[in-house]
């Protein structure tokens, strides 16, 4: 038995290049594997530690609930905790504020407390708190507690704002998601809120928590709480569950743990492909010594052990290594992740061990069993080859019919096409083996290539620097001047302002998109997207259409699109039907009719109409719905400056900064991306090992025939060009196989993706700048392989090279 | 006479102090146009290295190497290998085709390799010579070691070379078909006025050459 092991591991040092890439192969393997586990598991007891601090510790909540509802909840047995919450309505800003009230049950359901920084929550009728940001917008910056403030609010668009004295009773801390939509919510006492609404007008969203009778899981606690609902005479409608308490307390993960494992199967699965054919392609050099060894009285028995040693002897270090290296990365960015993101960066997070022994030991068993399936075929062609025939074995000598028609006359590049086409069947699936390790590189790259901060900040702003939308209301019946159909016709953002902008000397560039207002059958208030060719298509290309969109269509009949396919019931119309609107802007009202064609994906209007349907109007002025403003990024400070001070007597309008999309869309993606981004380097590493080995053993089985040819006279820049051509040929066909491939796959991916609604997925563009890295680098990688390999050939003599193997 | 391969001094030493092993010492050799020039010795004597040497396959420790007056260590690496392909062809015990290529592309790669265009009736005229008109598009490895070889000797002429090295061109056959192939090559090299200088350990075949160089412990003498 040492015996046996002692050749073995003699065995891998004389086949040095082949030991160095499985071990290779079998560290990056054990690096992904751990490095996913630990994060999976890092992730996931992480959640479920943080899941109460984060999502708050209720079941799901229900809107619009009166007394008598409650009273029937209070009966049932299954609601464990009932919490009471009401809003108030929203203060006067652009930006909106609601004013809500929450008891000290949902407050402590909603894990409310965290977020206030200092003071109290109101407990008296004119106490009130809120973020320090909230009281900045309304004109009170650097408020503190006991500081008095004027807050003009109204309960609904149908009431007029009235004003009232508040005392600030504590100040909270921002959420992300309300920086993000730069939502605020302002909290004011149950003796507000009783105060401003008689028992009747009142109605509660009431958060609960069920009691532990009660048997609920992740997929079915909406359903139950829905039940329930109904149960208590709620409607279903209102009830929504806390969804991600549920997926973390629940039942743990389930989605994160399938997720890991089925990005482990395919690792594993491309291990396994890459170390056999390693094995696989230095076995047949290696046959003779095989043979020799049985023939010197070997049993099957010991061959198999051989060649199984020969493996296992090369994951000793390799994953031991893999282990520490993997969870050394996931736990460093798991780190860096925590000490950047700002959802948790100013809250006391429960740290948790992302290390699990038994976990790691599963990764190292899944990388030996990776070796041990990839060694279950040598082991076999090994044990069962006859001794003498091992040692006639002289490379692969298939006998095909033995005839070639061949050349009249020869040269390096009809030496390169013989050699392929010699050995086929070899050429073939070495470059379907080396391209399928590149598939899941380029499926890999169809999902990250379309995660792209900037092309999500692009949908926020889509052209140039700064974007200055119209805001409006719909349905203001108290303010009906800050409605649509009065801005537009008071047209704040008109001719002069663009003119005045052009004038600003860095700006680059300027577009516009006009907008109309409209009144459906019903008399309500709708907008109407304007759009040029341009801006048509761009809408286009962000998909989601329904019917027919198309701009020389629409133009030509004076077709309107709606501008939500997933609403397009609201619309009041089927696809085909005519609508009939009033719409008007600056220039006055006209009839409208026309086609409902199709439906955007979604736009930023109700309806959408072309700019020659809008010629045909007759109208006399337009009205600008949004200006683009580019300039030089290092313009960009100043631009802004000036363009605010244009803006400054301006109302009703929106100034939103690429920038400043950028940096949202940054920071809810960057992670994401580099954690998809590292997966893609490690699977590119291990796929041009594959390569690299085909390379060497392709040139190191050829030593012997390259000598001779050499000896014949072939010279050493003839030779660098023939190795050179058969690498691009290999590297050009595993192109192709991982691209025919790689992309049906991959879109696949993207749409499921998309589907599932992952972030920073929208619209499927090529990852044209993943997949040319991948071509650039794997074409510079083979060609300065092959520059090596064939320096390292020189190395020894020609007399040596003819003898080889002799 | 004209006088084609000169050597001065050639020596080639493996290794050094007590493990120094003297492959070839000092050996001189003169081999005229047109001889058949036989190099025998045993096993491990030095005749291989000697003639790699001579085919400017290896280097030599010390010495010279001149072909038609021209010492060919002289030229630089990929300049001797243009030099091998157009003034010297090589024939091996072990055949050494390439085995992805035809018969007839094997023995038009030296000149394919050169960049030239091979003169279709004149290697047709070699290939009629030693019988392989009918093989021409087999692959080697469906020819018999006889038939292979032959190739091989097809391939060393086909390039019109100044001489003609073979390291014991019998080596690997049985009795009757090595004189098949040297009754072949004899006949070959002398319709066409080839130089050939042929390693071998088997005195009948030696006895057939014009001269005899032994070989024995690095030293070189003349037999005949």
């Amino acid at each position: 038995m040492k015996m046996i092991t002692k050749l073995a591991l003699s065995n891998n040092k004389k086949n040095k290049t082949r030991s160095i890439l499985i071990m290779l192969s079998i560290f990056l393997t054990t690096v992904l594997l751990s490095a996913i586990a630990t994060f999976g598991y890092g992730q996931i007891k992480f959640q479920s530690a943080n899941a109460e601090e984060f999502y708050g510790s209720y079941y799901g909540s229900y809107a619009g609930v009166t007394e008598d509802q409650i009273g029937e909840m209070e009966k049932r047995s299954e609601f464990d905790r009932i919490g009471r919450a009401a809003t108030i309505g929203t203060i006067e800003n652009a930006r909106s504020i609601s004013m809500v009230w929450m008891d000290n049950e949902t407050r402590d359901l909603a894990n409310l407390d965290r977020q206030l920084q200092e003071g109290a929550f109101p407990e008296q009728e004119n106490e009130i708190a809120g973020q320090k940001a909230m009281f900045e917008r309304i004109g009170y910056p650097d408020v503190k507690v006991g500081d008095k403030v004027n807050i003009r609010f109204r309960r609904n668009t149908h009431e007029t704002y009235q004003e009232k004295e508040f005392l600030v009773s504590g100040i909270m801390s921002q959420t992300v998601k309300e920086q993000e939509n730069q939502s605020y919510t302002a909290y004011v006492s149950k003796a507000c809120y009783e105060s401003l609404y008689a028992p009747e007008e009142r109605a509660y969203t009431i958060y609960f928590s069920l009691s532990d009778s009660v048997d609920v899981n992740s997929s079915t606690l909406e359903m139950t709480i829905k039940d329930l609902a109904e149960e208590c005479g709620i409607n279903p409608e209102y009830a929504f569950d806390n969804m991600y308490y549920s997926m973390w307390v629940l039942d743990p993960g389930m989605e994160m743990i399938v997720g890991c494992i089925v990005v482990a199967l395919i690792v594993v699965f491309f291990a396994v492909m890459v170390i056999y054919n390693i094995f696989q392609v230095g076995l047949i050099q290696k046959i003779q010594e095989y043979g020799k060894i049985k023939a010197l009285g070997a049993t099957k028995k010991q061959m198999k052990k051989l060649v199984f040693r020969e493996g296992m002897l090369l994951t000793i270090i390799s994953i031991p290594a893999g282990l520490i290296v993997g969870t050394t990365v996931s736990i460093g960015f798991m780190n860096s992740w925590l000490s950047q993101s700002t959802t948790l960066g100013n809250q006391d997070v429960v740290q948790v061990n992302m290390v699990s022994i038994p976990l790691l030991l599963l990764c190292a068993a899944a990388s030996a069993i990776a070796v041990w399936a990839a060694l279950k075929r040598p082991m076999k062609v090994i044990s069962r080859i006859s001794p003498v025939e091992a040692i006639r074995f002289q490379g692969s000598q298939k006998k095909n019919k033995g005839l070639r028609r061949g050349r009249k006359q020869m040269g390096v590049r009809q030496l390169t096409q013989a050699n392929m086409s010699m050995n086929r069947k070899r050429t073939i699936t070495t470059i379907i083996s080396m391209g399928l390790s590149c598939v899941l590189f380029v499926v890999a790259a169809n999902f990250t290539g379309n995660v792209s901060t900037r092309y999500d900040a692009r949908k926020q702003v889509p052209y140039g620097q700064f974007q200055i939308d119209l805001t409006y209301s719909k349905a203001d019946t108290a303010y009906p001047e800050n409605n649509l159909d009065a801005i537009l016709k008071a047209n704040p953002l008109d001719e002069e302002l663009v003119e005045q902008i052009r004038k600003i000397d860095a700006v680059t560039d300027i577009k516009i998109r006009y907008m109309m207002y409209a009144y459906d059958q019903n008399g309500n208030l709708q907008s109407i997207g304007v759009l040029n060719k341009e801006q048509f298509d761009d809408e286009e290309y962000q998909g989601s259409l329904k019917g027919e969109v198309d701009y020389e269509t629409a133009a030509k009949n004076g077709d309107i699109l709606y501008g939500w396919s997933y609403f397009i019931e609201e619309s009041g119309y089927d696809l085909g039907d005519t609508v009939t609107m009033t719409m008007g802007d600056a220039g006055g009202e006209a009839r409208f009719q026309g086609t409902m064609t199709g439906a955007f994906g979604s736009s930023n209007y109700d309806w959408i109409i072309t700019d020659e349907a809008y010629d045909q109007l007759g109208l006399s002025g337009k009205s600008i719905g949004t200006i683009w403003v580019d300039c030089r990024p290092q313009d960009c400070t100043d631009v802004q400056n000036q363009l605010e001070d244009l803006l400054t007597d301006k109302q009703h309008y929106e100034f939103s900064t690429y920038q400043g999309a950028l940096e949202t869309s940054e920071s809810s993606l960057g992670m994401f991306e580099t954690l998809a981004y590292g997966f893609l380097l490690l699977v590119g590493l291990i796929a041009f090992m594959n390569m690299a080995n085909t390379i060497i053993i392709s040139i190191i089985t050829r030593k012997r025939e390259l000598g001779v040819m050499q000896a014949l006279g072939m010279t050493n820049s003839q030779m660098n060009s023939m190795l050179r051509n058969e690498g691009v040929l290999f590297t050009a066909g595993s192109i192709l196989v991982s691209l025919l491939v790689g992309m049906p796959a991959g879109y696949a991916l993207f749409c499921y993706g998309r589907e599932h609604g992952y972030f920073g997925l929208d619209v499927y563009h090529i990852p044209v700048i993943e997949i040319a890295a991948m071509i650039i680098i794997l074409t510079a990688l083979q060609i300065s392989l092959s520059f090596i390999l064939s320096r390292n050939i020189k190395k020894e003599s020609i007399v040596e090279r003819i003898r080889y193997q002799e | 006479m004209d006088k084609i391969l000169r050597t001065e001094n050639l020596c080639k030493y493996y290794g050094s102090g007590e493990n120094e092993v003297r492959a070839v010492q000092n050996a001189n050799i003169d081999i005229q146009k047109g001889e058949f020039v036989a190099i025998v010795g045993k096993s491990g004597s030095g005749k291989s290295t000697l003639l790699h040497m001579l085919g400017g396959l290896d280097t030599p420790t010390s010495g010279k190497v001149l072909i038609r007056g021209k010492d060919i260590f002289s030229y630089k690496e990929d300049a001797l290998a243009v030099f091998r392909r157009r003034k010297i062809g090589f024939i091996f015990q072990s055949f050494n085709l390439v085995s992805s290529i035809n018969v007839w592309e094997n023995i038009v790669l030296p000149i394919g390799l050169d960049g030239r265009k091979a003169d279709e009736a004149f290697v047709m005229d070699i290939v009629k010579t030693l019988g392989l008109e009918k093989k021409l598009h087999n692959l080697p490895n469906t020819l018999s070691g006889g038939q292979q070889q032959r190739v091989a000797i097809a391939r060393a002429l086909a390039s019109r070379p100044d001489i003609l090295f073979a390291d014991e061109p019998t080596g690997n056959l049985d009795s009757r078909t090595s004189d098949e192939v040297i009754a072949l090559l004899k006949m070959s090299v002398e319709k066409y006025g080839q130089t050939l200088v042929m390693i071998t350990h088997d005195e009948d075949i030696a006895q057939i050459a014009d001269r005899i160089l032994v070989i024995e412990d690095g030293k070189v003498e003349e037999l005949r």
